[in-house]
């Protein structure tokens, strides 16, 4: 929905005073780089460096969404791709792209955001009475009060609409994404310090690395932070590190690539944001790449996340992780807010707090929960001019659109309770930390179970499933030099188990400093909305009614409350919540556990997945010698499997709509029997048989016996399955003492040779016979009609193609237009018919020299619309009859099986079920009213009233909608008693679409019983 | 066969129309990343022979061809006049341009070591593809090691690229032929110029 704002042009709307927030120097951004942005609606300018966050922040915006469920404003909650609050829309038009993270877009020039799930506007949004009957709307709420109830349906609607995210678009995306596939030796995913560490190490062993890194830099948290190495600011160790990089030609470093997902055989795919950083992708660029990294070895520096703290009121704008506040001021020079408290159950919030200081925001206060503190770190942040409070916590908060006070108590060693009065303090930024969180997400795709690790309140990797090994903080080491250490012993260690010879690098000297270790505190006392999960809008007291309602298991409470679903899965939520259920339960954490991550570790749009293969490239499509003859001459295409076949042919003036097709397809028909017509049968499966067992190999495929086929003639055959079902047919030729040429149906030539290959490599490798595929090698097209002798031998260059010459079945050899052809007199159609198989690239040149030579004769292409209903018309099976279910017997065939040989299927035809009297047998149908269709695949029943179960007869295979020749519509089927029930009549149900007809059972041979044409 | 004496007609590969010669997509300064060319038209012959008959057959070949097929699996010979590829145990596949009846040479050669030889002509339509992006276009072609250190001159391998089956032979560091069945050469150029494009291509 627009909100009234948008409504106005932006050149109208008010302009801000220019990026109130920003500091004067400072931070990784290029202040001659102004790019101008909308938000909402109204015009912003940030800098080059900025993310969309950074820029708000600098422009002093801090609302900037509305809640999932209760439709509480929230504003920036982090820096990075945890954020679980700053949702929004992102571009417009086909572009447009919702629930993107403020904090991880890139700012460009001409940028369009909007927020999402509000009505009007974020300040008047009128689903926020929601809120006020939030003591209703506990989880599970709608699903207890609406589902049951009469008319469900209906409410859903609202409800779906009430909560919710960003509204994708409708129109299609303008942009292209590529797929890419790489290999690598050592694959190191976080191009923070340990990822460096660990690129370098193992980059100089000589090792194909491949470093990926999500954002836009190499760096990680040292592009957030005030570390030092070797003396000097760590982005220089950073800017020197990759330099090396680069100049290693076996090493690739790519950043703004994501790897979200760890599969089988080390694979790790990633998604990389080619253009995400520009308003549009240059021209011929894609958007966005997914790469498949097949690797020997892994190395995971996926860094950590920063865990929020669970108290009353925790997520009013203002509120965010410290470490997001310290990238707001170090790295992008904005401050976050002008008076700052800091809350914090660890060391983090000391550096917090002097960062904040430094960059000019009046620290109010440090509480920290942990009964001393750390009196090292207290000592300088006092130095600062900072008060810390220890053994205190900030129990609420105060405000509405904005933060603008909180409320500071001390509370027990136990953080249970609160021991003391509470004080109020105002602020309009409160930065919170509750320690750290190792980022196992791809570890945990892998297959492996992280253990919890209560030094740091927090999950770490468990025993790798496959080959790879965690670094840095995402195995729990945060200090910098552990990061540093860990890392280059890991990529040095890759590379050494693959072979190569990786030394170890020395590791610069980080500042020490004097560590304390966090105290959990998972929930502050107090009263009021403590929010876990800020994306759901999940509370502690969400995660205590699933305990009592018996959800006690960390997967079911994730169900029954959303806790770490939605964009973020859970990021910042899910071991707060976890860990309040273990404490619900009276149980440590390790033993309630946490749920499974599954890719992607970060959102991946379909953009990417689906890649090129979109539209008419979704699969490859095949095309025949004649294609662009057929497509000049008419044709409309069908797909038949991959292959573009003509389906009919129209004429000038005659446009691709039904009573046009219809004359088509009559004129096709009618042209063919009363005269000739070709059709390209180039899709035919046809292999190449040839060894001195080859006659011996095709008795066993088939069920009819081919040693006593002469060289010159063809024959029909039938294969079975290994389960004496129908497999394929088709006709197989004798071009030489040990040589055949088989052909196969289109839709099984793949399956046949498949079939074949398998018995010779694996059962029968002792017969001497080789097999290879060459529906390729030859382009082919069936002459037919009474006409067609004469069109052959007109065309063919010395060759009697006589009836006595050429008989029916028989097989020869020629030129036609110059080109070698090789003549089989077999039909499809019932006519008397030949196909021409043609080295493929003169395909055309024989297809135009066979058109020319039936000129005379009013020679008519046909499509596979007429080919088939003259193949029903004649009774031959086809697709519809060979579907995997029917016995040679049930289409009547079975006279042709031999009883002097074995055969594939043989003995499993002979089983109970396949020879079962009542199985349905092969017949004709025709409407009883002599005009209605009885559409493939309807079920014959006896009685269309009898009510259900009904029992059925059997079914509808084929259906041809008109008959030329017959001049009404005709059906194949399978109906119980077969033949025995001809003249009675059934009924022809087709459900779907409420129809039923009355059929008559006829012979399937409608026309020319007797074959009198074929053999003309 | 007919008399290879007699001239053949003129052959029409099934990329006739489909090639629009000259530079496409993105434009370089240092010219087209990829160049696209078929190569037509080829005499392509497939042996197969039974495993007892293997080293007979190859010294049968080698006196006919001037060259011994390669015994090592997915690997190539030949200077192209002709090039021998093995594509399968007891199989290889000779390629040249055509310029002779190379079916009917080879059927005669090999006759005595009961080998089958089979003409795929016209089966597979070949596409050079070179230049500086090639590697870079074949990664988003299929799943194989495309690294000049892992796919090196003279290594074949046949898989899918674009989901068609192909047959694909290093000739050079960035050189490489590639064999796609003829029906899917339309579809398959198409891919290829697709992912080409953000290189700019030159059809030669």
């Amino acid at each position: 929905m627009r909100s009234p704002r948008s409504l106005i042009p932006s050149v109208l709307l008010p302009r801000r005073a220019e990026q109130p927030y920003r500091l004067e120097e400072g931070g990784a951004i290029n202040r001659l780089a102004p790019l101008p942005f909308t938000f909402d609606g109204t015009s912003y300018n940030g800098y080059q460096g900025d993310t969309l966050a950074s820029a708000l922040l600098a422009n002093g915006v801090r609302l900037v969404a509305r809640s999932f469920k209760y439709h509480r404003p929230r504003g920036i909650y982090s820096a990075g791709p945890e954020e679980p609050n700053a949702l929004v829309e992102l571009r417009s038009g086909g572009r447009h792209e919702p629930n993107t993270r403020a904090t991880t877009i890139e700012l460009f020039a001409g940028l369009e955001a909007k927020s999402q799930n509000r009505w009007p506007d974020l300040t008047l949004d009128v689903m926020q009475v929601n809120a006020l009957l939030s003591p209703v709307f506990v989880a599970g709420f709608y699903y207890k009060t609406f589902m049951g109830l009469p008319g469900w349906r209906f409410y859903e609607h609202f409800i779906r609409k009430a909560a919710g995210m960003g509204i994708g678009t409708t129109l299609a995306d303008p942009d292209s994404y590529d797929k890419m596939h790489a290999h690598c030796d050592v694959l190191v995913v976080g191009g923070g310090p340990a990822g460096i560490a660990a690129a370098l190490a193992a980059g100089r062993s000589g090792a194909r690395v491949t470093l990926l890194e999500e954002s836009d830099a190499l760096g990680g948290r040292l592009r957030s932070d005030r570390e030092t190495l070797g003396g000097a600011p760590a982005m220089a160790w950073v800017r020197s590190a990759e330099e090396e990089l680069d100049s290693l030609a076996n090493v690739t470093v790519m950043t703004r690539t994501m790897g979200f997902g760890y599969y089988d055989g080390n694979v790790i795919a990633a998604v990389e944001r080619v253009s995400d950083h520009l308003a549009t992708p240059p021209a011929f660029a894609v958007r966005q790449r997914l790469w498949h990294f097949r690797t020997k070895r892994v190395v995971l520096a996926t860094g950590a996340t920063e865990r929020p703290l669970v108290f009353a009121n925790n997520d009013r704008p203002g509120v965010m992780l410290a470490s997001a506040a310290r990238s707001y001021v170090n790295r992008f020079a904005v401050q976050p807010g002008k008076r700052a408290v800091v809350f914090a159950n660890n060391d983090d919030g000391y550096a917090t707090a002097l960062d904040l200081s430094r960059a000019g925001i009046a620290v109010h206060a440090l509480v920290d929960s942990r009964p001393g503190g750390n009196p090292d770190l207290q000592v300088r942040a006092e130095a600062a001019g900072i008060e810390c409070l220890t053994g205190s916590a900030v129990i609420g908060t105060r405000g509405y659109l904005a933060l603008h006070s909180v409320d500071i108590a001390p509370i027990s060693a136990d953080g249970r309770s609160v021991t003391g009065n509470a004080f109020n303090l105002s602020c309009d930024l409160l930065a919170v930390s509750g320690g750290w969180s190792p980022n196992v997400h791809l570890h945990s795709h892998s297959g492996a179970r992280p253990v919890y690790d209560p030094a740091i309140a927090g999950f770490v990797p468990g025993t790798p499933r496959q080959a790879e090994r965690s670094a840095g903080a995402a195995a729990g080491s945060f200090a910098l030099a552990d990061c540093l250490r860990d890392g280059a012993a890991a990529g040095a260690e890759a590379a050494g188990l693959l072979g190569f010879d990786a030394k170890p690098i020395e590791a610069p000297v980080t500042e020490l400093r004097g560590a304390k270790p966090l105290v959990a505190l998972w929930q502050v006392p107090g009263s009021g909305k403590k929010f876990v999960d800020l994306q759901d809008d999940v509370t502690a007291g969400d995660v205590e009614l699933a305990h009592r309602e018996g959800y006690i298991s960390v997967e079911h409470l994730k169900r029954y409350t959303t806790l770490g679903m939605g964009t973020d899965q859970g990021k910042t939520s899910n071991i707060n919540g976890h860990a309040i259920m273990a404490e619900a339960r009276g149980e440590p954490i390790e033993a309630v556990g946490t749920t499974t991550f599954r890719p992607p570790y970060n959102p991946v749009s379909f953009g990417p997945l689906g890649g090129r293969d979109i539209g008419r490239h979704f699969a490859p499509t095949r095309r025949s010698a004649m294609h662009d003859w057929h497509a000049e001459n008419g044709a409309v295409f069908v797909e038949a499997g991959q292959w573009l076949r003509p389906q009919y042919y129209l004429r000038d003036g005659e446009e691709n709509v039904k009573s046009d097709f219809d004359r088509a397809i009559t004129r096709e028909v009618t042209g063919t029997r009363a005269g000739v017509g070709m059709v390209d049968v180039s899709t035919l499966g046809k292999i190449d048989v040839q060894g001195k067992d080859a006659a011996e190999f095709l008795n066993r495929l088939y069920i009819n016996g081919w040693k006593t086929l002469a060289v010159g003639r063809a024959r029909y055959g039938i294969m079975l399955r290994d389960d004496g079902l129908v497999f394929d047919d088709g006709t197989t030729s004798r071009i030489g003492e040990n040589h055949y040429f088989m052909t196969t149906t289109t839709a099984n030539a793949g399956a046949v040779m498949s079939h074949m290959e398998e018995y010779l490599q694996i059962h029968w490798p002792e017969l001497d016979v080789k097999i290879v595929s060459v529906t390729e090698q030859w382009a082919a097209m069936a002459l037919a009609g009474p006409k067609s002798r004469e069109v052959l031998a007109a065309a063919v260059e010395g060759l009697d193609v006589s009836n006595e010459a050429l008989p029916f079945m028989g097989v020869r050899e020629t030129t036609i237009a110059g080109a070698f052809a090789r003549v089989f007199r077999i039909s499809f159609s019932g006519e008397l018919a030949y196909e021409i198989n043609v080295p493929a690239d003169y395909g055309r040149l024989v297809w135009e020299r066979l058109m020319e030579a039936g000129a005379a004769h009013g020679i008519i292409p046909y499509g596979t619309e007429a080919m088939a209903i003259m193949r029903i018309e004649k009774g031959h099976v086809a697709g519809g009859e060979l579907d995997g279910r029917t016995t040679a017997d049930d289409l009547g065939l079975a006279r042709m099986a031999s009883s002097r040989k074995d055969y594939i299927g043989r003995h499993m035809m002979g089983r109970e079920g396949l020879t079962d009297a009542a199985r349905p047998k092969f017949v004709g149908l025709v409407p009883v009213d002599g005009k209605t269709r009885a559409r493939a695949g309807s079920i014959l029943v006896a009685d269309p009233s009898t009510p259900p179960p009904v029992p059925k007869l059997g079914h509808v295979s084929s259906s041809a909608y008109l008959s030329p020749t017959l001049g009404h519509p005709i059906s194949l089927g399978l109906v119980e008693g077969g033949m025995a029930r001809a003249g009675e009549t059934v009924w022809a149900m087709y459900p779907l679409r409420d129809e039923a007809v009355e059929v008559r059972i006829v012979d399937p041979v409608f026309y020319d019983k007797e074959g009198e044409r074929l053999h003309a | 066969m007919p008399d290879s004496a007699t001239p053949m007609p003129l052959r029409r590969s099934a990329l006739a129309g489909a090639l629009r010669p000259g530079d496409h997509g993105a434009r370089d300064y240092r010219g087209p990343g990829l160049i696209i060319a078929e190569r037509h038209p080829l005499s392509m012959v497939q042996i197969e022979v039974r495993p007892d008959g293997v080293q007979a057959m190859l010294d049968a070949a080698a006196d006919a061809l001037g060259l011994r097929p390669p015994e090592s699996f997915n690997t190539s010979v030949g200077n192209g006049l002709p090039r021998i590829l093995w594509t399968g145990p007891n199989r290889w596949l000779v390629v040249e341009p055509e310029s002779r009846d190379l079916v009917a040479m080879l059927r005669d050669a090999l006759a005595p070591t009961n080998a089958a030889v089979v003409n795929l002509g016209h089966a597979r339509v070949s596409l050079r593809l070179s230049g500086r992006e090639v590697r870079r276009v074949l990664m988003k072609a299929g799943p194989l090691d495309w690294h000049e250190t892992a796919f090196t001159p003279d290594k074949c391998a046949q898989t899918a690229l674009f989901h068609v089956s192909a047959l694909i032979d290093c000739r050079e560091e960035s050189t490489f032929d590639v064999y796609v069945a003829r029906g899917y050469a339309v579809s398959f150029l198409e891919s290829v110029e697709q992912a080409a494009a953000e290189y700019g291509y030159r059809v030669g």
